[in-house]
């Protein structure tokens, strides 16, 4: 028997070969993410843009829907529980943060609206279920957040010690402690924008510590994504060889 | 004819040939996804054009 919910299902995921409907609505969605975001590269609002905001944001709430009523497919197991799981996942909230920017159309322009609108920014990972590249790159990340996680940690203890030590020492220089942690951070990152700089020998030292010491932490993070890139090119690579 | 061919999934065109209801639903899903996007390149060419102006 034809399932109608399932052909849904796999319209909405990325397209296999030869799947023509799936193919013209993944190149449908990507050209309303772009679309979409457009507005954001603009200065002012013109009718288009709002035509825009409105067409692509009644596409999305579509796509929004279609999802939600095929969650059961794409979460493996049927309940009623399967639909508020999905609900919660973060593409699914990152779809409905997308949609939002939408109300900016229909109330006064407040702070909160300003905000709003910058939601549409969220579209941009609309386009990561539709490359199977960005699918490998989320999947890195997720397997790889623990790790992630800890060097985080490690790189804004570093940030808070290297700032509380340096505004000790330099209390001239820095007004408030966010001065020292902009500091910290723009030194461990060697951005070195030089608005801030210490002048006391020992201030030096602690930033000609704090730039070595970033880069080797800074650098952490590139080497855990690019090894846990390659171990997965190559299970993808050994999988389809078997 | 073939033994798939029924009743409620085949319509007769106005050449007299048999086709599949799914066939032609899919042709109408991929030429309003077209549609859809031929509408969305013109709309984003046109604020570009009206916003860069």
């Amino acid at each position: 028997m034809y399932n109608i919910k399932k052909r849904i299902y796999e319209v909405l995921e990325v397209s296999s070969v030869g799947d023509k409907s799936s193919r013209a609505y993944d190149v449908m969605i990507t050209a309303a993410v772009i679309v979409g975001l457009l507005p954001m590269t603009m200065k002012g609002e013109n009718t288009y843009t709002r035509i825009i905001e409105l067409f692509t944001s009644l596409i999305f709430f579509a796509d929004y829907c279609a999802r939600v009523y095929t969650a059961d497919y794409k979460m493996g197991f049927k309940s009623v529980r399967t639909y508020f799981a999905y609900i919660i996942t973060p593409m699914a909230i990152l779809d409905i943060l997308s949609i939002l920017p939408v109300i900016a159309l229909f109330v006064p322009v407040s702070g909160f609206i300003r905000l709003l609108k910058l939601f549409r920014f969220f579209r941009i990972f609309k386009l990561i279920r539709y490359s199977k590249t960005m699918i490998i790159i989320a999947n890195v990340l997720r397997k790889v957040k623990k790790q992630l996680f800890a060097v985080l940690i490690l790189i804004v203890i570093y940030i808070f010690v290297s700032a509380m030590l340096v505004f000790q020492l330099e209390p001239d220089l820095f007004n408030t402690f966010f001065d020292a942690l902009y500091w910290a951070t723009i030194s461990i990152t060697t951005i070195g924008y030089g608005d801030i700089s210490p002048v006391t020998p020992i201030g030096r030292m602690i930033t000609m510590i704090s730039a070595l010491m970033g880069m080797a932490v800074i650098a952490l993070p590139t080497g855990i994504i690019t090894a846990s890139y390659m171990n997965e090119i190559t299970r993808k690579k050994s999988k389809y060889e078997l | 004819m073939r033994n798939d061919v029924n009743e409620t999934s085949h319509l007769i065109g106005d050449d007299g040939v048999y086709e599949n209801v799914k066939i032609r639903q899919a042709k109408v899903f991929i030429a309003l996804c077209r549609i859809i996007t031929v509408a969305l390149a013109v709309l984003g060419f046109m604020a570009l054009f009206v916003g860069t102006r």
